[in-house]
């Protein structure tokens, strides 16, 4: 695609004032997790023309993903959704470049997912995954955009030690949740979004606004809050020296 | 003393409230402060675990900090602290 034309693609967003069009072409950004909240910051991300996703998800579609994982349609079922979802990226924008990762995230996996990489976006459905992402985060000085969803409700949060705390500051390993976890479309959505924003503006240099923040998002009553997260002196992993 | 309590998420349904301000006796711990909140079967099982421990599914916050790994149940409270509760969440 020449010039002209992938300036005519970017041609509403470079009028928004501090847009960096080239700042986010030069950028990576891993998604570690292509469901609900992947979907949304997948599609958004490479819509606004990120230079590399390394998507990662080693899961295939099922049919019963559909109501909220918008990269997928029905005859995405049965196939790997990085498969999926890089067809269905690349026909939005062929401009970025995309890595498609069918890995399980692990302890052992996790050095080599984030690697050079500016962004580490949470599209991940348990807390041990989050963990090990979030501890990759924390050794690697690279940020952390978590995301979660239940039911009506959705939690964003932006960690990036030791300028912030981490995940480990807020929560304890080992925490269970009901399968399947209720969860409809919009939901994950929303934060999905809100992950892409602050993404996009880490990349570009300007502050995150959910840096050391909570945002905590009730669809039921349509509330945000913003709840401050200051380090803890007692974490396990980021108050260490 | 005076400790302002905020409800965060479904959190607000279950004690129909967005914040409360509860009198609690000087040195009272958090034990205390959730042990008057929870007057009933619900709101008890919401933030207490096995054996009265503080549930894993929530977070408390005091004055922005974490109690989970400083001090849970038995952090100690001063005038004007501010706690906030919510649910652990963890789809995708």
């Amino acid at each position: 695609m020449g010039r002209e034309r992938e300036s005519e693609r970017y041609s509403r967003q470079i009028l928004v004032p501090g847009w960096n069009q080239e700042k986010l072409k030069r950028a990576t950004a891993l998604i570690v997790g292509l469901g609900g909240l992947g979907s949304a910051s997948a599609l958004y991300l490479a819509g606004a023309g990120i230079g590399r996703l390394r998507l990662c998800d080693c899961d295939k579609v099922e049919r019963s993903d559909l109501n909220r994982q918008v990269l997928y349609e029905e005859s995405s079922i049965g196939s790997f959704k990085v498969e999926e979802a890089g067809r269905r990226l690349a026909a939005l924008n062929p401009l970025v470049e995309l890595e498609k990762l069918n890995v399980f995230l692990d302890s052992h996996t996790v050095g080599e997912l984030v690697k050079g990489c500016q962004v580490i976006l949470d599209g991940l459905d348990n807390l041990e995954s989050r963990f090990i992402l979030n501890q990759e985060s924390f050794k690697k000085r690279i940020p952390y955009i978590y995301g979660a969803v239940h039911g009506w409700l959705g939690y964003a949060g932006f960690f990036h030690p030791p300028q912030t705390g981490c995940l480990a500051c807020l929560m304890q390993p080992g925490l269970s949740q009901p399968e399947p976890v209720p969860v409809f479309g919009t939901v994950p959505g929303m934060i999905g979004l809100v992950q892409a924003t602050e993404a996009i503006k880490w990349i570009q240099g300007i502050a995150p606004s959910l840096l050391g923040r909570l945002l905590i998002y009730d669809g039921l009553h349509l509330t945000f809050d913003l709840v401050n997260v200051d380090k803890n002196p007692a974490c396990p992993l980021c108050s260490k020296k | 003393m005076h400790i302002k309590v905020k409800f965060l998420a479904y959190f607000r349904d279950l004690f129909q409230s967005r914040e409360k301000i509860i009198a609690l006796p000087e040195g009272a711990r958090l034990r205390q402060l959730l042990g008057s909140l929870c007057d009933s079967a619900e709101r008890h099982k919401a933030v207490f675990g096995k054996e009265e421990s503080l549930s894993p599914h929530i977070v408390i916050m005091k004055n922005g900090v974490p109690v989970q790994n400083s001090g849970g149940l038995d952090a100690a409270l001063e005038n004007g602290d501010v706690i906030a509760i919510f649910p652990f969440i963890g789809g995708g």
